[in-house]
């Protein structure tokens, strides 16, 4: 790192803040980026239940000694097929179904935090994020898994835009809706698990449903709309980290609310 | 094969509905439908609220799994559908959209042509998005956003949406719903030029009688089956509207004076 860029970026020396600022910058980027279409298809209370039940998920990784980010991917799978089967199977509305799983898989995961020995201080971290705790492996973990969520959504943005507009008229044009309802679960519950870390499991849908709502007050149409989210969303994974670490306060908590910050700015530039 | 022989009786169909049957979650929505619906053509399905009609157009898209029977267009069954959709232009009945969400009537358009890049903004798509617009007046429209349109600008749109492809079959829902009168006549005169210039063929549900009379060439009376089908000054009588609508048949009529 070069002096001159340390004097007026001192936190850049750090090499625990320097892995936090690209992983910031890779979740910012990514929950905006889904975001947008969590909050065209009215997906912002399943993508907060799944983002709860990765609770249970990484207090069954620390159980049975497994990688606790990779059993919050799969547990939130689970959480989200079971969601998506029940909704179309049954004739409870998809409130009430991602109402049971939330508080369900909520309780289980607390459950399973209080059968473990001592105080779990990992487990905390968690909860509302912990920038301190960002290893190597979670940096090349967060850029591999953002590139390839990344990849699948630009690469099929029509086709999710699509979908996301009218199901209908996508299904009349061969678009196989159901699988790409379970693929996009699964690049949501990928994105959970990207974010766990920085923002936490309580926080992690404002960080994908605030700057996509920030954008949707200006923007004037789709193009606008993405971009502004984007922008959104990596201004404020980045001045919440670097405010977190001056102010001494939770990455998680203070990252949210630099973008309710710009979620109320948003209103300034409304547009008619 | 059966559909083989079906094919060769009826060597112009472009659409063949072999006795189709719908049931959703144990009920009946309709059995043993059976017509042809032959190139060039305009065929009208009328019939009361909950006959059917939107559950019949969706099976024939194979949109909803049928129970029992088939459906051929194009010569191909319509469970192919995904390797030729653009040959056909669907309308649905309503748009359920987030009104409020950013998106503009091009960005819409863009989202049918194939191969064109979504980000980036670029003249050809754009030629093609305001050729199909030209077709229903709408050009003007282009940049506005889809969820300010009136319901009758909406209608517009739809149809240009499903002529984007510049296909040979257009299937119709109801397309004037929600649109006021005057705004239903000019609609289906846009229709019947489209067909007449285009040669296109066209399915389409109405539940006006004076639109079947003066454009249809052929109308499908259905009321869960199909209780007449032919030329609507041959089969249009009495005893078969009764059996469509019910003791109701003279709601149905529009009455202009």
């Amino acid at each position: 790192m070069p002096d001159s860029v340390v004097q007026l970026l001192p936190f850049l020396e750090y090499p625990f803040m320097q892995r936090a600022l690209l992983v910031g910058t890779a979740i910012g980027f990514l929950c905006a980026t889904i975001g947008v279409y969590v909050t065209l298809r009215s997906m912002a209370f399943f993508s907060d239940a799944i983002a709860h039940a990765a609770l249970a998920g990484i207090a069954l990784g620390v159980l049975f000694g497994i990688a606790p980010v990779p059993a919050a991917v799969l547990f939130t799978l689970v959480i989200a097929v079971g969601i998506t089967y029940l909704t179309f199977h049954t004739e409870l509305s998809s409130d009430t179904v991602i109402g049971v799983f939330f508080s369900g898989s909520l309780a289980l995961g607390v459950l399973l935090i209080g059968m473990q020995e001592g105080y779990q201080t990992d487990l905390l971290s968690y909860l509302f994020g912990d920038i301190l705790a960002v290893t190597r492996l979670d940096v090349l973990l967060a850029l591999g898994l953002t590139a390839l969520v990344m990849t699948v959504l630009f690469m099929r943005s029509g086709l999710l835009v699509k979908i996301a507009f009218n199901r209908d008229l996508a299904a009349a044009e061969g678009v196989r809706v159901v699988t790409w309802d379970y693929i996009f679960m699964t690049l949501l519950a990928l994105t959970v698990a990207v974010s766990l870390k920085t923002v936490g499991i309580i926080l992690v849908s404002a960080l994908i449903i605030v700057p996509a709502a920030a954008a949707r007050n200006v923007a004037p149409n789709f193009r606008v709309l993405m971009l502004l989210s984007i922008i959104v969303g990596v201004v404020s994974a980045l001045s919440g980290l670097i405010l977190s670490y001056y102010l001494n306060t939770p990455s998680g908590p203070t990252i949210v609310l630099v973008s309710i910050g710009l979620f109320i700015l948003s209103f300034a530039g409304r547009r008619r | 094969m059966a559909e083989d022989n079906a094919e060769s009786l009826y060597p112009n169909a472009v659409l063949l509905v072999q006795d189709l049957s719908l049931v959703l979650g144990g009920q009946t929505l309709f059995e043993e439908v059976s017509f042809v619906v032959d190139e060039g053509e305009i065929a009208i399905i009328i019939g009361p609220n909950g006959a059917g009609k939107t559950m019949l157009i969706k099976t024939i898209l194979n949109l909803r799994q049928p129970a029992a029977g088939s459906v051929t267009i194009f010569g191909r069954d319509h469970r192919q559908l995904g390797d030729f959709h653009d040959r056909i232009g669907y309308m649905p009945q309503r748009l359920d959209f987030d009104r409020t969400f950013p998106i503009t009537v091009y960005e819409v358009l863009l989202l049918k042509l194939k191969g064109a890049g979504f980000w980036v903004r670029s003249a050809g798509p754009r030629a093609k998005i305001l050729s199909a617009l030209g077709k229903v007046r709408g050009e003007n429209l282009i940049d506005r956003r889809v969820g300010q349109l009136s319901g009758g600008e909406l209608q517009r749109i739809l149809l240009a949406y499903a002529l984007l492809t510049e296909p040979e079959l257009l299937v119709l829902d109801e397309p004037v719903a929600g649109v006021d009168v005057t705004g239903e006549e000019t609609f289906y005169e846009l229709i019947h030029n489209l067909q007449k210039n285009e040669q296109l063929t066209v399915l389409m549900v109405s539940h006006d009688l004076d639109v079947v009379y003066r454009y249809a060439d052929q109308v499908l009376c259905l009321n869960r089956r199909l209780l007449c089908r032919g030329a609507p000054r041959q089969v249009l009588r009495e005893d078969t509207l009764e059996q469509t609508y019910g003791s109701y048949a003279g709601a149905y009529h529009h009455d202009h004076h």
